[in-house]
């Protein structure tokens, strides 16, 4: 149960418990010790100083016996005024009979001596061998219990002193070696709850104290020091990776030449394109384009020429989209455009014309000018069909016909 | 004349007799109760040279030294045999206490008015007679036994006595011309 309540105390009242309950203990058997050493030396003193009144006295009132001298008797007696502890005294013969006495009659009762916690030293009385009487002394305790008293108050303020002077001494221990550690246990719980290592402990200390405050606070600064690593760290290969599933999407739905949509990504956008022209009535034109004789361009300039001009072709066709409008290229020279058609404003011919034209003007590849045309072909959502599919064939159709119609040339689906 | 001579002795002899008699009633009390205190000066008292045959009790008169012999026949002393001796003169005092009597003090104190035997306690019965030649001399106080003892008699006769025994009597002290 103690020991329960003990663990359950902070570490500042352990340690004014603990130097309270060392010095109470040290205290009181060191008090102990004297106390018993007191008593036996007061005990002693007491018994030393009867024997001694008592051996005077006998000496003397033997010769005041044996001359029969009961005057002097009773003066050696009346003596006894200056000795507290000797309440009566008698002298008396071989025979009992009283010679002299001094103090209270009564005490002569045995009785009443005991009743009164007194106690009796009989000495007997000798010349050379020769016993001529006897001295009865009744001996008081009051001066043992009047030292006992004055040594038991001094006792108890030495204890008191004692106690204050030990639970000031555990205060200032306490503060000053507990309210550091306190300190350091409450910053290390304030830093695990929020997580912040910028605090720091500021208790003016010194010694082992002051190293283990400075050591926390190393600790914590170095701990600081990696967190904001790590983060750098985890931010640094969050962005890695960020930029890694950018590409992974750029080469999973951009075509890694031209930098456009690729079929997948086109596919998709066509499909929402019609979702969306299905949910609010408008049309969708698909554009299926195709270079004319490109395969002659990979021949006579080279493929890097060809790819050249793959990317400028790009370029001239996405300068025609408007942001919800999709250019794709599709394989090879093969191109598709997605226009989200306005019925008041946009016109499919117009859109088309303008394409054809914007070929007009020679591409510059490897500083040389180059001609090149294209054919196009057109399916319209709804009109050509509602189907993905459908519709994809049939520009394709638009496409190869614009092809054997003679190039350079778009025609719109007709089925 | 024989006849006259007789009548006269006789009546001579009877009136002594009595006259003895009633002297020796009246002293043997007396002397007994002295010869108590005396049996305990002697307790009281220490010999530089203690006696070491037998302790001599010396005594002048030999009325006194009668009564002293048969109250302190059972009395002994250092544990020694006590030898009761009568004293005719300073010559033979071989003696360990002598005690003079009121009637022989005016032989003897002249003699020890100067000269302070050693060893050998003096016990006197005559009023001032400690200051003139004795050691412990007993006086009548309120019709009780007395004694007065003279501590500086006692030092040049090589003799102490317990301080018990001096609170008891009146200290006397030599008279300036014993000096």
């Amino acid at each position: 149960m103690i020991k329960k309540f003990i663990h359950k105390l902070p570490i500042g009242q352990k340690i004014v418990a603990l130097i309270v309950s060392v010095s109470m203990f040290s205290i009181l058997i060191a008090i102990g010790g004297l106390s018993i050493n007191e008593f036996r030396e007061i005990d002693r003193r007491m018994s030393q100083e009867v024997a001694v009144i008592s051996d005077v006295l006998a000496t003397n009132i033997t010769a005041a016996i044996v001359f029969d001298d009961k005057a002097a008797a009773q003066e050696l007696l009346n003596a006894l005024q200056a000795k507290r502890v000797v309440e009566y005294a008698r002298v008396e013969n071989t025979q009992k009979v009283l010679f002299a006495h001094y103090g209270k009659a009564e005490l002569a009762d045995k009785e009443l001596i005991s009743e009164m916690s007194y106690y009796t030293i009989e000495t007997p009385l000798y010349v050379e061998q020769r016993n001529v009487g006897n001295l009865i002394l009744v001996i008081n305790n009051s001066e043992i219990n009047e030292s006992i008293r004055v040594y038991l108050t001094v006792v108890v303020a030495v204890i008191f002193i004692s106690l204050v002077f030990s639970f000031l001494l555990s205060v200032w221990v306490q503060r000053r070696f507990a309210t550091p550690i306190i300190e350091l246990a409450a910053m290390a719980n304030k830093i695990t709850k929020t997580g912040d290592y910028t605090i720091r402990t500021t208790a003016q200390t010194s010694g082992e104290i002051k190293l283990l405050q400075d050591l926390f606070n190393d600790m914590v600064a170095k701990t600081n020091d990696r967190e904001l690593a790590l983060e750098a760290l985890v931010s640094k290969r969050t962005q890695e990776l960020e930029a890694l599933n950018i590409q992974l999407e750029n080469q999973a739905h951009y075509d890694s030449l031209t930098k456009l949509p690729n079929r997948a990504l086109y596919e998709d956008r066509l499909q929402q394109s019609i979702a969306h022209a299905a949910r609010d009535g408008s049309r969708v034109a698909l554009f299926f384009i195709d270079l004319d004789k490109f395969k002659e361009v990979n021949d006579t300039l080279g493929h890097a020429a060809g790819d050249e001009l793959l990317c400028q072709v790009s370029r001239r066709l996405e300068k025609q989209c408007r942001q919800m409008d999709t250019v794709a290229r599709i394989g090879g020279d093969e191109f598709t455009m997605l226009f989200m058609l306005d019925d008041e404003l946009d016109d499919v011919n117009d859109i088309a014309r303008r394409i054809i034209e914007l070929f007009q003007i020679p591409f510059n590849i490897m500083d040389k000018p180059l001609s090149m045309t294209m054919s196009v072909g057109v399916s319209i959502y709804p009109t050509h069909g509602y189907d993905f599919d459908v519709l994809k064939v049939k520009a394709d159709e638009a496409m190869y016909q614009a092809k054997q119609a003679g190039r350079n040339q778009f025609l719109i689906s007709q089925s | 004349m024989n006849r006259y001579k007789c009548l006269v002795l006789t009546v001579l002899l009877f009136l002594s007799f009595f006259q003895s008699a009633g002297a020796a009633q009246v002293n043997e009390r007396e002397y007994r109760i002295k010869a108590a205190f005396i049996a305990n000066f002697i307790r009281y008292t220490h010999w530089k040279n203690p006696p070491q045959k037998s302790f001599r009790f010396c005594n002048i008169d030999a009325r006194v030294a009668n009564i002293f012999k048969k109250t302190l026949v059972k009395e002994t002393w250092f544990s020694l045999k006590t030898e009761f001796k009568l004293v005719l003169n300073s010559n033979s005092l071989a003696c360990d206490i002598l005690f003079v009597d009121k009637l022989s003090a005016h032989e003897w104190r002249e003699l020890w008015s100067v000269t302070h035997p050693k060893d050998l306690l003096i016990v006197s019965e005559g009023r001032g007679e400690s200051q003139l030649f004795s050691h412990i001399n007993f006086f009548f106080s309120d019709n009780k036994l007395r004694f007065e003892i003279n501590p500086a008699r006692l030092s040049l006769s090589d003799l102490s006595i317990n301080a018990s025994l001096l609170r008891l009597a009146r200290i006397t002290s030599l008279k300036e011309d014993n000096l």
